[in-house]
């Protein structure tokens, strides 16, 4: 690899490295698993296509990650459903009042000029993504915050155009009703 | 009017959540920006290395692997006619039937000699 390409594929990861981890941590809810995931990613990027154009690289390394967050989704479902059996009441009771907001991990520092409103809403926001199903987060996040169109967001994801207009849709509802909620508490 | 109306309430909502989006990938603490560039940076070095299996020996494995089954699935074919004959030859000389036919070769043998004689 020349020094140039080096460096055009460091730009490259440092421009998409924070939301790789934000899209991340919002699926697995886990600062650790998704620093992993991206990590992962950027490995197979670097590894495999390197040698592609750059104009390449938004939508390969995008296809990778969608891929590694649906590799560890179902990993943890596999070994949710196979430990399951192990938890005990006590533990039952535990979870009956676990709130994912307030176990959520502090990963955000905020200026200290923030408002304290915007702190609440950045907060329930990124909540309402991560309780979005996976798909629908998936196809949210491309859309909307990558900017993809249904074609580009249907090929990271490996699924038809209709079903990511399907779950696009069925995200911004949810969204839509979770902070209109907010807005009238 | 109702439409215009909803697209635009959900204009607001998705510039919302984009926002949020975007101010909670401005704040990320240092601890993880720092991960974040060590990650990207063992990549890159990773990068340098020589793969282990690059695609040229995979391809070159690939193909000795077909060309080895080719052959063997070719010299398998080619020998059945052999196989077979020492097969008969053996079942010639174990069967009772053939034991029987050589001890009656006299009797052949004489009636070759009839059919010449008329």
């Amino acid at each position: 690899m020349t020094l140039e390409n080096r460096q055009a594929l460091n730009r490259f990861l440092a421009s998409v490295e924070r939301r790789a981890f934000r899209m991340a941590e919002l699926a697995t809810s886990s600062p650790d698993h998704a620093m992993d995931i991206v990590q992962d990613a950027m490995l197979a990027l670097v590894k495999n296509y390197s040698h592609k154009s750059e104009a390449d690289w938004g939508p390969l390394f995008h296809r990778i990650m969608q891929s590694k967050i649906r590799d560890w989704y179902r990993r943890s479902r596999t070994r949710n459903s196979v430990f399951s059996w192990l938890r005990t009441a006590h533990d039952d009771d535990e979870n009956d009042s676990y709130d994912p907001i307030q176990q959520a991990a502090d990963i955000v520092s905020l200026a200290p000029d923030s408002s304290a409103n915007n702190e609440q809403l950045m907060a329930v926001t990124l909540q309402a993504i991560r309780q979005l199903p996976l798909r629908q987060q998936q196809a949210f996040l491309l859309r909307a915050w990558e900017g993809f169109d249904v074609r580009e967001t249907a090929k990271a994801m490996g699924c038809s155009q209709g079903s990511v207009k399907t779950h696009y849709s069925r995200a911004t509802r949810a969204l839509k009703q979770t902070l209109e909620a907010y807005s009238h508490e | 009017m109702n439409d215009k109306y909803d697209s635009d309430v959900n204009e607001v909502h998705l510039k919302s959540v984009i926002d949020s989006l975007d101010n909670s990938i401005e704040h990320l603490d240092a601890n993880t920006l720092s991960r974040l560039n060590q990650a990207r940076h063992r990549a890159l070095d990773q990068a340098g290395k020589p793969r282990l299996f690059n695609s040229q020996w995979l391809k070159a494995g690939a193909f000795a692997v077909l060309l080895v089954t080719v052959i063997n699935g070719w010299l398998f074919i080619s020998t059945p006619d052999i196989q077979q004959m020492d097969t008969d030859a053996f079942e010639l000389v174990v069967t009772n039937e053939d034991f029987e036919l050589l001890q009656d070769l006299d009797f052949v043998a004489w009636m070759i000699e009839q059919e010449h004689a008329s």
